[in-house]
């Protein structure tokens, strides 16, 4: 039934007269809207805060990295070959016997304290056998 | 079709002739409310143009249909909330009937005997029937509209016309 009558059921009504014309006027005023005008520069914009922050990331991380490396030199953990670096299991560059400084070269993260996802072990092996 | 971004004027205005008719029967038929649903096309219209000024829009005539069954969902709970505070009686002397009709009109009571049947279809039916008998689609245009398969467009469609026709029978009976 409804097949055959479907324009019965479903009539096909005309829109007011004038769609158009108010679109376009909905469109000037949509044009005059600043949010295209300015468009281009905001994204610039928004690219470059991006960069910003990027940047600022890598040098934080880089400085904290340094930081680290300071406390571990002043901590006289650098060049002392009676400390051996150890780890957690969480943390896979750190192995028995690795260099500190390699150790921080193959993580490429700054390391050096105790808080944190690194946590390192410093443990003195020395000929005393103490762990 | 791919579009440039943004949507030149002229294409967006040879769109809107083209399917003006067919997007305002949709919505009417969620709204059946002539100015809303006029309001609704036109809103509609308006992102498709906003939107291609950020990002190119591959198939502008889903993205309108989906755009316009999205805001007349919207406008439909607006409007019902509306209603609790109008009286009928207010709207008649306004000279229209609680949706803005003239109560007179052979076709207007047609679609208002009609309007009984088709909002007793559920969401995802309605969507189908509108589109499918309304804009001269086919299954796979509609799919793509509403994003689900041909063959679920197919089934949902004749569901929703048998529940129309034991609907209309039982109103007959």
């Amino acid at each position: 039934m409804l097949d055959e009558d479907s324009q019965l059921i479903f009539p096909r009504l005309d829109p007011p007269a004038g769609g158009l014309t108010s679109l376009r006027q909905r469109l000037e005023a949509d044009r005059s809207d600043s949010r295209y005008r300015t468009a281009g520069p905001r994204r610039a914009l928004g690219a470059a805060a991006a960069v910003a922050l990027v940047v600022c990331l890598a040098v934080g991380a880089q400085w904290q990295r340094q930081e680290s490396l300071a406390n571990l030199q002043r901590w006289g953990f650098i060049g002392d070959p009676n400390f051996d670096i150890m780890s957690n299991s969480q943390q896979p560059h750190a192995q028995p016997g690795l260099s500190v400084e390699n150790t921080l070269e193959a993580a490429a993260m700054p390391v050096g304290n105790t808080s944190g996802t690194v946590m390192f072990y410093w443990v003195e092996s020395t000929a005393s056998g103490d762990d | 079709m791919a579009l440039a971004t943004p949507l030149p004027r002229r294409e967006l205005e040879d769109l809107y002739l083209a399917l003006e008719k067919p997007v305002y029967n949709v919505v009417y038929r969620w709204l059946w409310h002539r100015e809303e649903a006029m309001e609704v096309v036109q809103e509609a219209f308006l992102k498709l143009w906003q939107k291609s000024h950020s990002q190119t829009i591959d198939d502008p005539r889903a993205y309108l249909y989906r755009t316009a069954i999205n805001l007349a969902k919207n406008r439909q709970r607006t409007l019902r909330v509306r209603n609790l505070f109008a009286t009928r009686e207010w709207m008649m002397r306004q000279g229209t009937t609680d949706d803005g009709r003239s109560a007179d009109d052979d076709l207007e009571q047609r679609l208002d005997n009609m309007r009984v049947h088709i909002e007793k279809l559920p969401s995802k039916l309605r969507e189908v029937v509108t589109l499918s008998e309304l804009t001269d689609m086919s299954y796979a245009d509609v799919a793509k509209i509403l994003k689900i398969k041909a063959g679920t467009v197919a089934s949902r469609r004749h569901r929703a016309l048998a529940r129309l026709r034991k609907s209309l029978e039982d109103d007959h009976a």
